[in-house]
């Protein structure tokens, strides 16, 4: 391809729906909802690896 | 014969009710009861053998407990102060979060189902082991929290401690939006289905922004529901004894002495049943007379706003 062609957007030509959330509100949708999962699946990650460990590890009698 | 009939038939009912009325009777009014009894006597621990035998006090448990300038009292005092607080930063934090996630979930995308599973995942929990999981990670020493903001994040000086002084009041307020606030999501969730599209699509080709529509279209359709779920997360999170006792044991930092883990200690650690009874009637009181004047108050309002 040469380096000098002018490609077009990969938006153009396609409009966004008026009724289409605008990108704003799929960007804070996106930060919140993660930011929320994180905090939500916290000690259930704790939990998890807690119990994958060895009982001495946990209870920190490990030599 | 047909009036005889016609009592069974009508009686019948009544007959199929008794069994949960006498059921719903011993479980909830007798305790009840006991426990406004127990108020008016001077029920310490020398009277735990027989405590039908122990002497009638009055009204003196109630003025014991309401009378601020003696210990019992301002304990009480700052043990209310600190309920009070805790209960309207958990209402507020809940409901927040349950119609934010409910309000970005509304729309198809990607995984929405799995984040839907996700949310309820601390519903789903059982709520001693996720509590204890909380404690293990508010541990000052080996905990998660002071890892990550002290190891990791370098965010403060030493390693702070979580379930002592006054850093609880935030631990415990942490623990219990975590663990209540997927009720909101899934109440405001179920409300938000029954509010036609039509009306998003019409107020959006009428020029309306997404914060518009969410203050003029979906606030409103919400405020029936949103009555009875902040009097139901105001109740629970005033009379949360679990969290509390779980997360702190016996005996609750000050900065977290919750009135039901207040209530407790004065009962069964102190052994004075006379006052901690006191004490839980003035709660229920007091519950009562906030439940009815939010009702009041939420009605009224809902009367305005329809007229």
């Amino acid at each position: 391809m040469p380096s000098d062609t002018v490609r077009a957007p990969r938006t153009a030509g396609r409009r966004r729906s008026p009724t289409a959330p605008p990108r704003s509100f799929l960007w804070t949708r996106r930060i919140f909802l993660t930011a929320l999962a994180g905090f939500v699946l916290l000690p259930v990650y704790v939990m998890l690896s807690s119990s994958l460990k060895p009982l001495e590890d946990v209870s920190g009698r490990c030599v | 014969m047909r009036t005889v009939a016609r009592l069974r038939r009508a009686g019948l009912p009544y007959l199929l009710l008794l069994p949960a009325l006498l059921l719903e009777l011993l479980v909830h009014l007798v305790p009840m009861v006991i426990g406004i009894v127990m108020s008016f006597k001077d029920l310490t621990q020398l009277f735990l053998g027989n405590w039908g035998a122990a002497p009638w006090k009055g009204l003196g448990n109630y003025r014991v407990t309401v009378d601020v300038d003696a210990p019992v009292g301002a304990t009480l005092l700052h043990s209310f102060v600190v309920t009070c607080a805790f209960s309207v930063l958990t209402v507020g934090l809940c409901w927040l979060l349950g119609t934010a996630a409910a309000i970005f979930l509304q729309e198809n995308f990607r995984g929405r189902g799995l984040l839907r599973a996700v949310f309820l995942t601390p519903y789903a929990l059982p709520i001693y082991a996720a509590v204890i999981t909380w404690a293990f990670m508010f541990q000052r020493d080996n905990g998660l929290v002071n890892h990550v903001l002290h190891d990791q994040l370098h965010l403060t000086d030493g390693r702070p401690f979580w379930l002592l002084g006054d850093n609880s009041f935030l631990a415990l307020l942490v623990v219990a939006v975590w663990k209540t606030w997927p009720f909101a999501f899934l109440v405001v969730m179920a409300a938000l289905q029954n509010i036609p599209k039509d009306l998003y699509e019409a107020a959006a080709l009428d020029g309306a922004g997404m914060v518009r529509q969410i203050r003029r279209i979906t606030l409103p359709s919400l405020r029936p529901i949103n009555q009875v779920l902040v009097l139901v997360l105001f109740l629970w999170s005033f009379n949360d004894f679990n969290t509390p006792y779980v997360l702190f044991g016996k005996a609750a930092p000050e900065a977290a002495d919750l009135l039901s883990i207040h209530i407790y200690q004065s009962s069964f650690v102190t052994w004075n049943f006379g006052t901690g009874s006191a004490m839980s009637v003035l709660l229920l009181l007091f519950l009562l007379v906030v439940t009815a004047g939010y009702l009041l108050a939420t009605s009224r309002g809902r009367k305005h706003a329809d007229a």
